[in-house]
């Protein structure tokens, strides 16, 4: 798939500059996964205080 | 295993920058479509390609179609007219070249706007809706979407002129990117093989030549017309281009 980054928007160079990178694609994803997994945690967290405190009968 | 569970060694992939394009700006993903579509693993990669053609920062078009706006050597104060302009990867480019053009050009870089602008005409209604529709993403004022038959493409007229001064638009550049039998989609289309026959490329001769013809009278003296289709077929292109030839003595 080919593609072009739009150059006639004022920060084309940056965008290109990040594409370039040879590891662009290996920390994009690494950092997707780290921010899918920060998610997760968090709404377990917010789910178990909603539920209030664990009461043992 | 499919193509959905293939394992993926991200470090391994590039964006690979083609570098005969001017500013460093085309890139090839060495990916697969079908794999980028379908495995589990490059969804997010997919995702990103989607947001940033969505939000104007990229636009998907194959190389060989990059060809023409590169040849016309496009100035960011150009009338141009891309006469059969849908879907609009080229329409977009020329835009772009005009915007980037601006941008190097020190003389006029404090002009809000620059000079220069895009008709872009379809001759389908709903191809010139959807041609709307992808100019948007651009979000640029230097574009005019028409919907006509480019053959007989209307004299369009400058509001404020100078007294003497010609009012009818004549044009710096202009795409002649005419309908075809895409016959050169066989590679990519494999069911075309059994469409294909000679009728094809012969009943379009003549309506690409009109075109053709009709964006020759357009063209300011001195200005530049690139002519292009999707086929192989010589009758839909140096054909096309030798009877034009002929007809105007060139």
């Amino acid at each position: 798939m080919t593609f072009r980054v739009n150059s006639g928007e004022a920060n084309f160079q940056r965008v290109s500059a990040m594409l370039k990178d040879p590891s662009f694609i290996e920390r994009f994803v690494e950092s997707e996964s780290n921010e899918e997994n920060a998610t997760a945690q968090k709404v377990d967290e917010e789910v178990k205080v909603a539920a209030g405190p664990v009461v043992m009968d | 295993m499919g193509l959905k569970e293939a394992p993926v060694d991200y470090s391994k992939l590039r964006m690979d920058l083609k570098t005969f394009y001017p500013q460093e700006v085309l890139f090839e993903m060495m990916i697969p479509r079908e794999l980028l579509k379908k495995n589990v693993g490059l969804k997010k990669i997919h995702k990103l390609v989607m947001h940033m053609a969505d939000a104007g920062l990229i636009t998907r078009q194959e190389i060989v179609s990059m060809m023409p706006p590169i040849l016309l050597d496009v100035q960011a104060d150009h009338a141009i007219l891309d006469m059969c302009a849908a879907p609009g990867s080229k329409t977009a480019q020329l835009l772009e070249l005009i915007q980037a053009n601006q941008m190097l050009d020190r003389k006029i870089a404090n002009s809000v706007q620059p000079k220069g602008f895009v008709v872009a005409n379809d001759a389908d209604p709903k191809r010139a809706f959807m041609l709307t529709h992808q100019m948007n993403r651009l979000n640029s004022a230097n574009i005019l979407i028409t919907n006509h038959n480019a053959q007989v493409f209307p004299e369009l007229l400058y509001r404020d002129c100078g007294p003497g001064e010609d009012r009818r638009v004549r044009y710096d550049r202009i795409v002649c990117d005419v309908p075809c039998s895409s016959d050169a989609a066989i590679r990519k289309i494999p069911s075309k093989w059994r469409e294909w026959g000679t009728k094809g490329g012969q009943s379009l001769h003549a309506l690409q030549i009109q075109i053709l013809q009709r964006g020759l009278e357009l063209l300011k003296v001195g200005g530049k017309i690139t002519y292009s289709t999707c086929s192989l077929n010589p009758m839909e292109n140096e054909s096309v281009v030798a009877a034009t030839l002929k007809k105007y003595r060139g």
